[in-house]
């Protein structure tokens, strides 16, 4: 069962507003809202982005159309880059994260990101916590390296935009003597080993016939 | 029905009562010094200060005072120990404790579990920003400091502006402490 959010619209104000949001996730690659709206543009977007892989792509595209605005640049985009990005995964497209409340009304904040995209925040976070590891000469810890092998399997040359990526940001943020003095001088993981969920593999969902 | 009337504003020479609609106009006694000889000899300035308040005397100002109504106000002092009861008992009114807490593994301050770490965030959102400056094809123009004194001569920057320029309007999110462990 699913949770109905209503997002506080009737349904056609709802609609549109997702069609928004969906059309700027696929614009800019990564969007920050309030939690509950985040959760309901990555469904959409999920969905969109499965539809790429139907066989009738111009059954499909006709009903990615009435989903999204901005036609000329986001169904080229959906149809062309995206669907090529994940050709090799069957879902989990996008990816959301939660942040700190919203200043002024509290809210809950999350970014939708685009797996693999050119702004993925997970990325570039587990890019700098392995730039400040190596910066401070310490072992890279376990979930660290789980998590820097799933951002980059599927991505092209992931390898080696992660390590220019590692470079760069000990340029940006770890380069002077004081900015490596009030860091940590731990890995800053939990003692308990994390259980890493490797070994499963995802099974497409069965078809009708 | 109790009554009472403040008296203390009552002074010599402002005894009458005052209504709201009803603007009272005392005659200064300094203007008419010449025709009576038992008038005061008072200073120049004071002269000029009564006159000003007896013109700009407020209509407000009169309906408040002394017109023996009495405003509402607390029958009892609210004693220390009910405040703090009132203020200290378990409600939803109070800021909860946070327990989920963590390391930011990036910058090692503190940081809500199962969340990422909004300085490091805003950090890596700017370098995004200066990556995407040279896409954008519109540029913002500035005014050339020499165009700007010939096309707007006399224009003088108010305290006021020169305040709304600093920006301090804008909620600024403060950042969380460094964690250190014992
Ligand atoms: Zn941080």
């Amino acid at each position: 069962m699913g949770v109905t959010r209503h997002l506080g619209r009737d349904h056609k104000h709802k609609r549109a507003l997702l069609r928004n949001l969906v059309t700027a996730l696929f614009e800019h690659e990564s969007i920050t809202t309030t939690h509950a709206k985040a959760k309901e543009t990555q469904r959409l977007a999920d969905k969109l982005i499965s539809l790429t892989k139907k066989d009738d792509v111009e059954l499909a595209k006709s009903l990615a159309s009435s989903e999204v605005f901005k036609h000329g640049e986001t169904l080229p985009k959906l149809f062309g880059e995206l669907k090529e990005r994940y050709n090799s995964r069957v879902g989990g497209f996008t990816r959301v994260l939660r942040l700190e409340p919203r200043l002024g009304d509290n809210a809950e904040q999350s970014i939708v990101e685009l797996v693999d995209g050119k702004r993925e925040m997970k990325f570039w976070m587990t890019a700098r916590i392995v730039a400040r590891l190596e910066k401070q000469g310490l072992e890279i810890d376990e979930l660290t390296k789980h998590n820097v092998d799933k951002l980059v399997k599927n991505r092209p040359n992931g390898t080696e935009e992660f390590t220019q990526l590692v470079e760069r940001m000990k340029e940006e943020f770890y380069k002077t003597e004081e900015s490596l003095e009030s860091l940590p001088s731990d890995n800053l993981r939990s003692p308990v080993q994390p259980v890493l969920k490797n070994s499963i593999e995802i099974v497409p969902r069965p078809t009708k016939e | 029905m109790s009554l009472s009337i403040n008296l203390g504003k009552l002074a010599a020479g402002l005894s009458f009562p005052r209504l709201p609609e009803i603007r009272v106009t005392i005659p200064n006694p300094f203007v008419s010094t010449t025709s009576t000889s038992n008038a005061v000899q008072a200073s120049p300035d004071l002269q000029r200060r009564l006159q000003e308040y007896l013109e700009n005397r407020p209509v407000e100002e009169s309906f408040f005072i002394d017109n023996g109504l009495l405003r509402a106000v607390p029958k009892k002092k609210v004693t220390y120990n009910r405040k703090r009861q009132r203020q200290l008992k378990p409600t939803l009114k109070q800021l909860p404790y946070l327990h989920h807490l963590n390391r930011c593994p990036s910058c090692g301050h503190t940081k809500r579990a199962n969340t990422l770490c909004m300085h490091c965030v805003l950090q890596i959102k700017n370098l995004w920003k200066q990556d995407s400056k040279g896409e954008s094809e519109i540029v913002e123009q500035v005014l050339d400091p020499v165009d700007k004194k010939v096309l707007y001569p006399g224009k003088k920057q108010t305290e006021y502006e020169k305040e709304l320029e600093k920006k301090e309007y804008v909620l600024r999110r403060s950042r969380s402490l460094p964690l250190s462990r014992k």
